[in-house]
């Protein structure tokens, strides 16, 4: 008998998910010749490679550059609504998305990253809940930092502020691109390279869910609680 | 309706830099003055006098080889395109042309994200931190408002520096352009069109069409191998990519749809 599948991730999410590495690619790809042309003008023309003939007086060099600024601006157009479906579709889930904190306090938090040391260096198993601090961080941090980038991307599209204001908001923009990349690198790195964590990786992209054992050992916390639904479900199954 | 032009003849061109001399004094002599006063005394000075940037510049070619080698002056400046990739890229509309076909900037509305230095195929524009905006050249217009030619104009003494009205069939520059065969337009296509004409013997004919500007695209062109490499590397990775991911979506669905 095959082992029971606990469901961790609903198909929106999985979509969600999948979708926002093609735009956080395009993003990435049309910023980098924005932000250094000097070290990513390459790109640039290979965007304007194919298109710069259409227009007269363009190099690929500078058919690149437009391309790039307006395609950046597109993925964020059809980003925006993508969010807002999401939004939509999960906003009932909200209190089952395991993603807030457990407590408020000082303490709480100082446990929080004493069990992720114990986690991360010293392979300690403290007993997770669905995500741990540093997950939970993450995931607050990309909703900030859409929202932070967004609202910064929006000044600069629509000029919506003095020339100083709006040379300021251009820096803080690029530093919001800095902060992302590393932020995924270490995203991607915590989620690829660690063996125990593929089991996570396999039910965010393809099927939702984990074995029952799995979340038993990694997320106990996670796992009472899901019995107590199961629990209480089948009781009024009943 | 005025459509602003100016010819430069690179058989009467000297070569005596009097154009760009006379664009610092009109234009930019704060600057220099400053880069002069930061360059005295410093170990590389003439490295930073020699980088001032220079809203026009004459650039020397050679062709051939000795003893039948030959040398031109060409000259480096906002070539004041229809269609100007710097304005297309401007995210701030701080970039603009006038009617009359000058392309100039609005210092009150420039960021200094540089897009149009990026996109302009001359590198005819920089940034300027003492105005806090990108700089390039206007054509003089405030002399031109006065009724006066653009300042590099009133100074070359060789006279290869012509500037008028294109749409005026009694100008200069409309006579020269409709009866000189020698007139060309600098761009990587013929199509284009721009406000700067040269007058270039047939055997320099190649600069025109392919113009080939120091600094950006001496830069450029160091690099154009690794760039062509990886702009390819990009293009056949996402092509490879996107066919890979739906070969194994379609085989992944078909085999589920199978299994079912």
């Amino acid at each position: 008998m095959s082992e029971r599948e606990i469901r961790v991730f609903s198909e929106l999410q999985i979509w969600m998910h999948k979708h926002l590495i093609h735009f956080a690619a395009l993003f990435i790809l049309t910023g980098m010749p924005l932000i250094s042309f000097k070290y990513f003008g390459w790109i640039a023309w290979a965007l304007g490679y194919f298109v710069y003939k259409l227009f007269p007086g363009y190099t690929a060099y500078s058919a690149g550059v437009v391309v790039a600024n307006w395609l950046h601006r597109l993925t964020a157009f059809i980003l925006i609504w993508l969010i807002a479906a999401y939004v939509i579709g999960e906003i009932f889930r909200a209190r089952r998305w395991e993603a807030w904190p457990e407590c408020w306090t000082l303490g709480c938090l100082k446990k929080g990253i004493k069990d992720l040391v114990d986690y991360y260096m010293y392979k300690r198993n403290p007993g997770f809940g669905k995500y741990n601090l540093g997950q939970k961080l993450w995931i607050w941090g990309v909703v900030a930092g859409l929202i932070y980038m967004y609202i910064t991307g929006t000044i600069l599209w629509f000029r919506l502020a003095d020339k100083e204001t709006l040379q300021l908001v251009l820096i803080l923009h690029d530093i919001g691109f800095y902060l992302a990349i590393i932020g995924l690198a270490v995203h991607v790195y915590l989620a690829i390279m660690l063996p125990e964590h593929r089991p996570m990786v396999t039910a965010m992209f393809r099927t939702g869910t984990l074995p029952e054992s799995f979340v038993k050992h990694h997320h106990p916390k996670y796992y009472l609680k899901v019995r107590r639904e199961l629990r209480r479900k089948g009781k009024e199954a009943k | 309706m005025t459509r602003y032009a100016m010819i430069i003849d690179l058989n009467k061109c000297l070569g005596c830099e009097a154009c760009a001399a006379a664009c610092i004094a009109e234009n930019r002599r704060i600057q220099a003055l400053k880069t002069i006063e930061k360059a005295a005394g410093s170990s590389d000075a003439y490295k930073k006098v020699r980088d001032f940037w220079l809203r026009t510049r004459v650039i020397p070619v050679y062709t051939g080889k000795y003893p039948f080698s030959k040398l031109v002056f060409m000259h480096n400046i906002c070539l004041h395109c229809d269609n100007a990739p710097c304005v297309a890229a401007c995210p701030t509309g701080a970039t603009y042309q006038r009617p009359d076909g000058i392309v100039l900037v609005d210092h009150t509305k420039c960021i200094g994200c540089q897009y149009c230095v990026y996109a302009c195929p001359y590198g005819a524009r920089a940034w300027d931190p003492e105005i806090n905006a990108i700089d390039k050249c206007t054509f003089c217009e405030h002399l031109l408002a006065e009724g006066q030619p653009p300042a590099c104009v009133q100074t070359c003494p060789a006279h290869a520096r012509i500037f008028g009205d294109l749409e005026d069939p009694e100008s200069e520059v409309a006579r020269i352009v409709r009866e000189n065969k020698n007139v060309h337009r600098l761009g990587s296509d013929w199509r284009a069109k721009a406000g700067v004409f040269f007058v270039v013997n047939p055997e320099f004919k190649e600069l025109a069409g392919n113009p080939k500007f120091p600094d950006k695209e001496e830069e450029l062109e160091k690099h154009q191998p690794l760039y062509r490499l990886a702009g390819w590397g990009v293009f056949a990775l996402t092509v490879l990519g996107l066919a890979g991911h739906i070969i194994y979506w379609t085989a992944k669905k078909s085999g589920e749809e199978g299994e079912a």
